[in-house]
């Protein structure tokens, strides 16, 4: 069965970036905005991981993550923050939060796609 | 050893735009530094050779934090800015507000080293004609990127104690652009 990954960006350019990247890998995509959208698509079900921009209006990723890993069932659920940002008091916020990555953008597809596989124990 | 603010921030902007589109372009880029009355000029003569569609966009995002206030905008042509998204932009103002986004990222990121911890706020693009910048601060600098089709023009305006200094703490300095940390 096919590894579905959240990508969570309020940049559509972004978005559509981290998508073909995955995509191209084998990987089944969907999309969400930013982190009201995104945390409401995880809790709709059937999100295996989760790629996701902090930076964003009405619900910022970390904020995002924090409300979806209080719900046991999201407990496993592997997050990769993919951000601009690189402070530490931030990346430890996301650590804290429930995030298992954080990637500091521009990004490499390669380096996205192993990282969302190896979370994902996908092939 | 400490140095002025000012002089430590056109050290790192400058450092910031060189690497941002080194990335993008996959060429060392030298931003140059010109008035903004030159920046204009550049950007009319480079779009009357590399751009069939005369459409401009601007994208401006802001920073604040100990002691700094600044903007960051980005101008340049349509057709510029999504020759430089990797699969080409569908949307020239999104992309546009993305990179002034990961520009300014890169920039605090690199004054996070100086002690400085500033909050990001979200950018702003407009899409249009004859568009350029019309502040008349001091305190502002205008670089020129050159790239192989057009000119992308980054402007820098700064609120800053003229006397405020900083000192550089090897132990803060911030994650790399590109890495990867898994927790």
């Amino acid at each position: 069965m096919s590894t579905n990954v959240l990508v969570v960006d309020d940049s559509a350019t972004v978005r559509q970036q981290v998508c073909a990247a995955l995509s191209q890998a084998g990987l089944t995509v969907s999309e969400a905005v930013d982190g009201v959208d995104g945390a409401a698509k995880i809790k709709s079900g059937g999100v295996d991981c989760v790629v996701c921009d902090v930076n964003m209006p009405n619900k910022n990723g970390i904020e995002m993550v924090a409300e979806v890993k209080k719900d046991v069932k999201f407990a496993k659920l592997p997050i990769i923050m993919l951000t601009t940002e690189g402070a530490k008091d931030l990346i430890a916020k996301a650590k804290a939060a429930g995030a298992c990555g954080w990637i500091v953008k521009p990004f490499k597809a390669d380096m996205l796609v192993a990282a969302v596989k190896k979370l994902t124990n996908a092939n | 050893m400490s140095r002025p603010a000012i002089e430590v921030i056109d050290e790192e902007f400058s450092n910031a735009i060189s690497e941002l589109f080194d990335f993008y372009c996959d060429s060392e880029i030298q931003p140059k530094i010109m008035t903004r009355r030159e920046s204009a000029e550049l950007l009319h003569c480079e779009a009357d050779a590399c751009c069939t569609n005369k459409e401009m966009v601007t994208s401006s995002i802001g920073i604040c934090g100990s002691g700094l206030r600044c903007s960051i905008g980005l101008l340049t042509h349509a057709q510029t800015i999504s020759k430089l998204c990797q699969g080409s932009a569908q949307c020239p103002t999104d992309w546009a507000g993305e990179l002034a986004n990961q520009l300014a990222g890169r920039f605090k990121n690199r004054i996070a080293a100086y002690d400085v911890s500033c909050q990001m706020g979200l950018p702003v693009s407009v899409r249009g004609l004859q568009l350029g910048f019309t502040t008349g601060c001091d305190q502002q600098t205008i670089q020129a990127v050159r790239l192989d089709f057009g000119v992308v023009i980054v402007l820098l305006h700064v609120n800053v104690d003229p006397a405020l200094s900083w000192e550089h703490h090897p132990d803060l300095v911030s994650a790399d652009e590109g890495s990867l940390h898994f927790f």
